[in-house]
């Protein structure tokens, strides 16, 4: 056999090879063993570049790209019943929240409110089209511990759970994520304690918009930036999803200003945000799809591009 | 012979599930422990070469499911499967390795074990550090050496209770 052929083949396959090997015997098994340890610099090469190459593009968005996460089948449903073992640890202040919840939406009812209208006529309601779809979730795993966190939640393309859609907390305040990646049943969302997610956001009193991201280090607190240094802020002031962003609708609460200061040489405050919601302890979310993104996002485009 | 691949198959589900399920939530602060490059570190000596780079591979992709993090443990621990023959040629032995041999605290002795898989964690932590961090800041350096430590206290602990011939 000549040498080059086996070289093609060594390229080709590793089973050929080593099946090769067998039937050649001991005098070929030399050669063989020095083309393996030739070739494994290749596939080490070939299989460290796949890998970087899929980490430096971990935040482009793909279908086919959901099953490297805890969003397939098997790792979401393994985590979904290690979650139904762990959920007990944390019933009680769940519940809490729930009540609390349950208490606000009551003094929201028509039942509720006194009525001061005498003769109010009929109220025509199709005025008002439905913008925000909201589907319930159960996170089954969540992290705080790294620079980059992500949560799992049990709904998927099956639920109409759709990619670049907000995550909310459902029992009290507070924003979660934004979905990444979907599957069947499963969705990765990335959480707001994430290096790479940035909010839309703004000062809810007087309406300055800024960027928040997460530092990396205490999971209380965010950081706002891009509020000019003529914008009023004070200690205490509500900061609030601003809705020029198609993830999350407008007015949502997100946290309260904790401190502030002017860095030096730049015209932009930097505004420590301390958040409404404890992100170690979520439960229950909302993943609010806003039905009227395509027709939005069309537009932007359009006139971007004029 | 099956004795072999039955203990490797059990190691590669337990790290697995170890790592994926219990490890992934403790945490001190942002200091993440690794046990699972423990299964690559303990495959038989006598496995070609490119089959080890390529089980790494997926380990670390497995593992990256977990994580969320694509790619990320992968390229760590393919270097490490990579990098396995040449740290065990650095730290060969006086009598060097013998056909069948496992690389062990028992087939080699406590002292060889620690320096073969302190160099390999060494190399898997600063990779995956790193690559999360982008930059050498005080974080890098503590959740480093802390990592390296909690990582080895584990690694070293595994050796003792199970103590894989």
């Amino acid at each position: 056999m000549k040498p080059t052929l086996v070289r093609v083949l060594a390229i080709l396959d590793l089973e050929v090879l080593l099946f090769t090997a067998q039937q050649w015997g001991e005098g070929m098994q030399r050669l063989f063993s020095f083309l393996l340890k030739f070739n494994s610099f290749f596939v080490f090469l070939l299989l460290e570049i796949i890998a970087l190459f899929l980490f430096f593009s971990r935040n482009i968005n793909s279908e086919k790209r959901a099953f490297i996460s805890s969003a397939n089948g098997l790792i979401g449903g393994l985590y979904e019943y290690s979650n139904k073992v762990s959920r007990y640890w944390n019933l009680a202040a769940v519940n809490d929240s729930l009540a609390r919840e349950n208490a606000q939406l009551k003094m929201l009812l028509p039942n509720s409110k006194f009525d001061h209208l005498i003769n109010g006529g009929t109220k025509q309601d199709s005025l008002y089209q439905q913008q925000y779809q909201y589907t319930e979730a159960v996170v089954v795993k969540n992290t705080t511990n790294k620079p980059n966190n992500f949560i799992t939640i049990n709904r998927g393309i099956n639920h109409k759970v759709r990619d670049n859609t907000g995550v909310i907390n459902a029992t009290g305040q507070g924003i979660v994520g934004i979905v990444r990646k979907v599957s069947g049943n499963y969705a990765s969302v990335m959480s707001i304690l994430n290096k790479d997610i940035r909010i839309s956001s703004k000062i809810k009193r007087n309406n300055y918009p800024g960027s928040l991201y997460w530092e990396g280090a205490d999971t209380r607190y965010m950081r706002l930036e891009s509020i000019p240094k003529h914008a009023s802020i004070q200690t205490g002031d509500t900061i609030e999803t601003s809705g020029y962003s198609i993830t999350f609708p407008k007015g949502i609460m997100i946290g309260t200003v904790d401190s502030f200061w002017l860095p030096s040489g730049s015209n932009f405050y930097s505004i420590n945000v301390q958040l409404v919601n404890d992100m170690n302890n979520v439960e229950y979310v909302y993943v609010v799809d806003d039905l009227m993104r395509e027709e939005r996002l069309t537009l932007e485009k359009k006139s971007e591009n004029e | 012979m099956s004795n072999v691949y039955t203990s490797n198959a059990l190691r590669f589900l337990t790290l697995l599930l170890i790592q994926g399920l219990i490890l992934q939530n403790i945490a001190l602060g942002q200091v993440n422990m690794y046990i699972y490059p423990l299964f690559i570190l303990l495959l038989p000596i006598e496995m070609p070469h490119a089959l080890i780079v390529i089980l790494g591979f997926f380990y670390g992709l497995l593992i990256d499911m977990f994580y969320d993090m694509d790619g990320l443990h992968a390229a760590a621990t393919t270097l490490i499967a990579f990098a396995r023959p040449a740290v065990c040629a650095i730290i060969e032995p006086r009598g060097g390795y013998e056909i069948g041999q496992t690389l062990t605290k028992h087939s080699l002795g406590i002292r060889w074990f620690i320096n073969y898989s302190a160099i390999l964690m060494l190399i898997h932590l600063f990779i995956v550090i790193t690559l999360e961090e982008l930059e050498f800041s005080l974080m890098w350096i503590l959740r480093l050496t802390a990592g390296f430590s909690l990582s080895m206290a584990l690694i070293i602990l595994y050796q003792f209770i199970f103590n894989p011939k």
